[in-house]
């Protein structure tokens, strides 16, 4: 912590999250799996991580897509790098390195032996958690799926936060009648059935991942502001507020640097248990048939069809079962360790 | 470390959880012994398979005075369809997806799945489905005119709207009348009663003359004019201007077999056999329609969640026609317990446009070359291979089986190429979608990049598509799937798709006029490739007014090729079979099933179209299923297979 200056507070509040240890354990876990998940590509893929062929090296994961003609092979689309990697077992000409699953969120696994999917989980074969009904490996569709939500949910709590912060900050701040507009405004756009308003825009308007969060958005905000609003209130009372607004300050400048900070800390403990409705929104919209368009890997897909195959393929629900309950409990212990961190009972400092 | 111990208890619940399934099953249960059983599956197995040939037949006894013309009756004689095992009684549920968003059988929201347990008046005339031959059904003869426009129809004098009241010919005056209103919102049909059936006319209350716009050959000319009544005393004659909205909810009598008892809405709908049904005066109806009560049961949720309820008992049968669901279900513990009984028949598909539709207004789909590279790029072979587990058949055309008195009007000779994506890849080149890009999918100079949308509504489709989806990529074809259960038909009808994997119904003679002539490239029509193209529209044309069946067959195998030629169509596959599973109770004619009907456990849809109503409960047999439920005993496993028309 030396390099980093850090406000006493803060420091402060660090130290006791830091030494509440469920809290810090999960932050490491969820933190590193999220860093980890921006890699997927070289955890889980078809793509080998590095090729030696005829002197040369390739790092074909991130690199443009190397065709079966650039091995000298027969085909013009892209190497099947598991093949490659078996025609070059034994050869001097060169070798493949694979990940650890060599198989990608998409990729169909049928086997010729008249078998047919869901295959149960096996090392041996490179589904280390089996795969779906049609092939497609377990492991990879969760670890990716988890990228999609957690991200997607970040990307919702921000924006909703972000702006639901301001106004809240706003109508507290100004009162008055944008105040009461504002407020009776939301007070109507919350009473709307959040989930049902995503499931008939999705409905009626198909669309992508962009426009899909923005509909979140959109609906998701309103809850935001309520708390802020109530904090601002009582803040912009204060001694110092006002003292802020005698010595000149714009309102800009007074809700940024002295209210902000103070009203932050509501704000901050609500956080992760935001993220973790954000991912069981999502979770739940997919598994509705309302969420992410097939094939994109998801959790909710995932669910519905390991509820359907449970018998025959009890792999899959318990797979995408656990790691969504172990996802989710970790993110309510990194609130309930912030929740405590930030508890003003502890140390109550007004800016 | 409280989180630990907390993770290790939740994963253990998980793992129990995961562990429970399946392991109640009676595995260790002594056979059972069922006399009615015993005795049912022996006569089953002595039971031939019934002479349904119902060739034409001159009626010279037959007169009739008031026609403007000499004319020769004809009728058919068909034997005993039905099984004498039969017995009469008992009651069956199935399942719906969905309560029905009306009871009316036209206008606006009546063309879903459970209009065809409305719909159940016949025809005047019906089609055999095993030689396709004609019967009498509403009409005992048929005669037709010199000029061949008209046929003249002598109706059943027997046949009785279930509430009661006698069908005469003042019904059909009043049925066009009706079909040609505007009040019942239902423009096709106004069409098709104003120009495709010019006249009707009454020669007392018995004989009507139904006269078409075209001359044509008797087997055309039947297949045209053959309607079905509607109750003139029901509607007291007029169709009013709020007839949509006030018979939104009512129940119009039919002449078929069952009439609807009750309904909740959202929930159930009973249907009830009717008190000594007219249809038994022909001998083709003997032994069938025996089920007294049939439910309907509204089981949303899918297909999943049904097949649970099936397998809990609530319902008597099911369809098991996906290649999983069939497979999964040996491992069902009712069916290994021998409790239900599967029944598999083989069948001709009677299929018409089945595929993905390609938009050859829209995308990379305007360029021939694209569309003909994309036979070599969708490998439809795999799909099939490996989710369909090889039991559906690759589909090379946009027909099939259309055989029409005895004529054949597909040219089977039409086969698509295999998947191959380095052909592909020179269609593709030709089209100027020469480069590879970064991620592996073909651009041209512009830098447009071979990629299409393709929107499809079953969300089961899913899994199959994923295959062709992944197989597209090595053609350097990027295909984007998207799932539209509500409003993806009608982006169809609005002809914003790219690519659209659709399945549509067809006629004993193929309908070509509402899907490739250059009049339907627009909105609201069945012109989903909006084609626009000279020579097909002459073709079309010259088809539609072809009065000769084997020239007409002609002109359909060219206007074949020619849609083969462009491809507009990538054709899918094509389910030669039907089959599912039921309790044991409900049982079958050893046959199960005619060469072309595909609905033999269904015992009430499109009943009065001849398909199906064959099957009937054994009481004796459902008190021993129960019985030797209860005691944990079991009884051999049995599957059914017809393969007679395999």
């Amino acid at each position: 912590m030396k390099f980093i200056k850090l406000n006493p507070v803060t420091k402060l509040r660090l130290d006791r999250f830091l030494s509440i240890r469920r809290a810090k354990l999960s932050m490491i876990i969820v933190v590193s799996l999220i860093v980890l998940s921006l890699f997927a590509e070289l955890i889980a893929n078809n793509k080998a991580l590095i090729v030696y062929h005829n002197g040369k090296l390739h790092f074909p994961t991130y690199t443009k897509v190397l065709l079966g003609t650039d091995f000298g092979l027969d085909y013009k689309y892209e190497v099947e790098y598991r093949e490659l990697k078996q025609q070059l077992k034994g050869s001097t000409k060169g070798w493949v390195l694979m990940p650890i699953i060599p198989y990608n969120q998409f990729e169909q696994d049928f086997k010729d032996d008249g078998t047919f999917p869901p295959y149960a989980p096996s090392l041996k074969e490179g589904h280390p958690l089996g795969t779906d009904r049609i092939g497609r490996d377990i492991f990879a569709r969760i670890f990716y799926g988890f990228r999609i939500a957690i991200f997607f949910s970040l990307a919702f709590v921000s924006i909703t936060t972000i702006f639901g912060t301001l106004v809240g900050c706003l109508m507290g701040y100004w009162g008055g009648k944008f105040d009461i507009i504002v407020q009776r405004f939301i007070e109507i756009w919350e009473r709307i059935p959040f989930l049902y308003m995503v499931m008939i825009s999705v409905a009626i308007y198909q669309p992508d991942m962009i426009v899909f969060l923005i509909i979140f958005c959109v609906f998701g905000w309103a809850g935001k502001t309520w708390t802020v609003r109530a904090m601002t209130y009582r803040e912009r009372e204060r001694d110092y507020i006002l003292a802020a607004k005698t010595m000149g300050a714009s309102t800009w400048r007074i809700i940024t640097v002295h209210i902000l900070p103070n009203v932050i800390v509501v704000v901050v403990t609500m956080l992760p248990f935001a993220i973790a409705g954000g991912i069981s929104s999502l979770t739940a919209l997919d598994y509705l048939g309302f969420g992410l368009r097939p094939p994109a890997p998801s959790w909710g897909e995932l669910l519905k069809q390991g509820i359907a195959t449970f018998d025959d393929a009890p792999w899959i629900l318990t797979s995408v079962a656990t790691a969504m309950s172990l996802i989710l409990v970790m993110i309510a212990f990194i609130g309930e360790g912030l929740r405590e961190a930030f508890d003003p009972k502890k140390y109550t400092v007004y800016k | 470390m409280k989180m630990t111990k907390l993770v290790a208890a939740m994963l253990a619940l998980v793992f129990i959880l995961a562990s429970c399934g399946n392991k109640d099953a009676a595995d260790g249960g002594k056979n059972a012994i069922g006399k009615a059983i015993t005795a049912d599956e022996k006569a089953m197995a002595n039971e031939k398979r019934p002479d349904f040939s119902s060739p034409q037949l001159e009626d010279k006894k037959l007169k009739v005075n008031g026609l403007s013309e000499e004319v020769v009756w004809y009728t058919s004689n068909p034997g005993i369809f039905g099984s004498t095992r039969a017995k009469q009684g008992g009651e069956v549920s199935i399942a719906l997806q969905e309560f029905p968003q009306t009871f009316r059988t036209l206008g606006p929201n009546s063309n879903g799945w459970f209009r065809s347990y409305l719909g159940t008046n016949g025809g005047l005339v019906a089609t055999n489905n095993e030689t396709k031959e004609w019967m009498p059904q509403l009409a005992t003869h048929w005669a037709f005119s010199a000029d061949k426009k008209t046929v003249y129809f002598k109706l059943n004098e027997n046949v009785k709207w279930n509430d009661g009241e006698k069908v005469t010919s003042e019904d059909y005056l009043f049925t066009i009348e009706m079909m040609r209103s505007k009040n019942i919102q239902a423009p096709w049909y106004n069409d098709y009663f104003t120009n495709t059936i010019v006249d009707v006319k009454a020669y007392g209350d018995y004989v009507i003359s139904i006269t078409g716009d075209v001359e044509g050959a008797p087997d055309i000319l039947l297949s045209n004019l053959s309607i079905s009544p509607r109750p003139k005393h029901f509607y007291n004659g007029v169709i009013e201007e709020d007839w949509v909205d006030k018979y939104q909810w009512i129940y119009e009598p039919t002449v078929g077999p069952y009439t609807m008892d009750s309904f909740t809405k959202g929930e159930l709908v009973t249907f009830k056999k009717v008190d000594d049904w007219w249809g038994y005066c022909y001998d083709y109806n003997k032994y069938r329609y025996n089920i007294d009560q049939i439910n309907i049961k509204i089981i949303t949720g899918g297909r999943d969640i049904q097949k649970q309820y099936f397998f809990n008992g609530e319902l008597d049968t099911y369809g098991l026609v996906i290649p999983k669901d069939w497979a999964d279900s040996v491992e069902a513990d009712p069916v290994k317990n021998g409790y239900i009984d599967r029944q598999y028949s083989f069948y001709e598909p009677l299929t018409g446009l089945y595929g993905i539709v390609l938009n050859t207004q829209k995308g990379i789909f305007t360029n021939q070359d694209v569309r003909t590279g994309l036979y070599y790029a969708i490998n439809m072979e795999k799909m099939i291979a490996t989710v369909l587990r090889g039991e559906y058949k690759r589909y090379h055309n946009i027909g099939l089986a259309h055989v029409f008195a005895g004529v054949n009007f597909d040219d089977d000779s039409i086969r698509v190429p295999d998947f191959d994506p380095k052909k592909a890849g020179e269609f593709f080149d030709k089209a100027g979608y020469t480069e590879i890009g970064d991620d592996g999918i073909r651009v041209d100079a512009n830098g447009n990049r071979l990629s299409f949308e393709m929107i499809y509504t079953a969300s089961f489709h899913s899994e199959r598509l994923a295959v062709l989806k992944e197989e597209a990529k090595k053609a350097g074809l990027e295909i984007l799937l998207n799932n539209m259960t509500e409003g993806g038909f009608s982006l169809l009808l609005d002809k914003k798709h790219e690519a659209f994997f659709i399945g549509m119904g067809t006629g004993s003679i193929p309908g070509y006029w509402q899907y490739y002539h250059s009049e339907n490239a627009k909105e609201q029509t069945n012109n989903f490739t909006m084609v626009q193209n000279d020579e097909l529209d002459n073709l079309i044309t010259k088809f539609k007014a072809e009065g000769d069946i084997p020239k007409k067959a002609e002109i359909s195998k060219e206007i074949q090729r020619l849609v083969h030629d462009l491809a507009l169509v990538i054709p899918s596959y094509v389910v030669p079979y039907t089959r599912g599973a039921s309790w044991k109770w409900l049982r079958y004619p050893s046959w199960l099933n005619q060469k072309y009907s595909d609905a033999f456990l269904e015992p009430l849809a499109n009943i009065m179209s001849g398909y199906n109503g064959y099957n009937w409960v054994d009481g004796d047999i459902k008190k021993e299923v129960i019985q030797a439920k209860m005691k944990g005993e079991s009884f051999e496993p049995r599957t059914y297979i017809d393969d007679t028309n395999k």
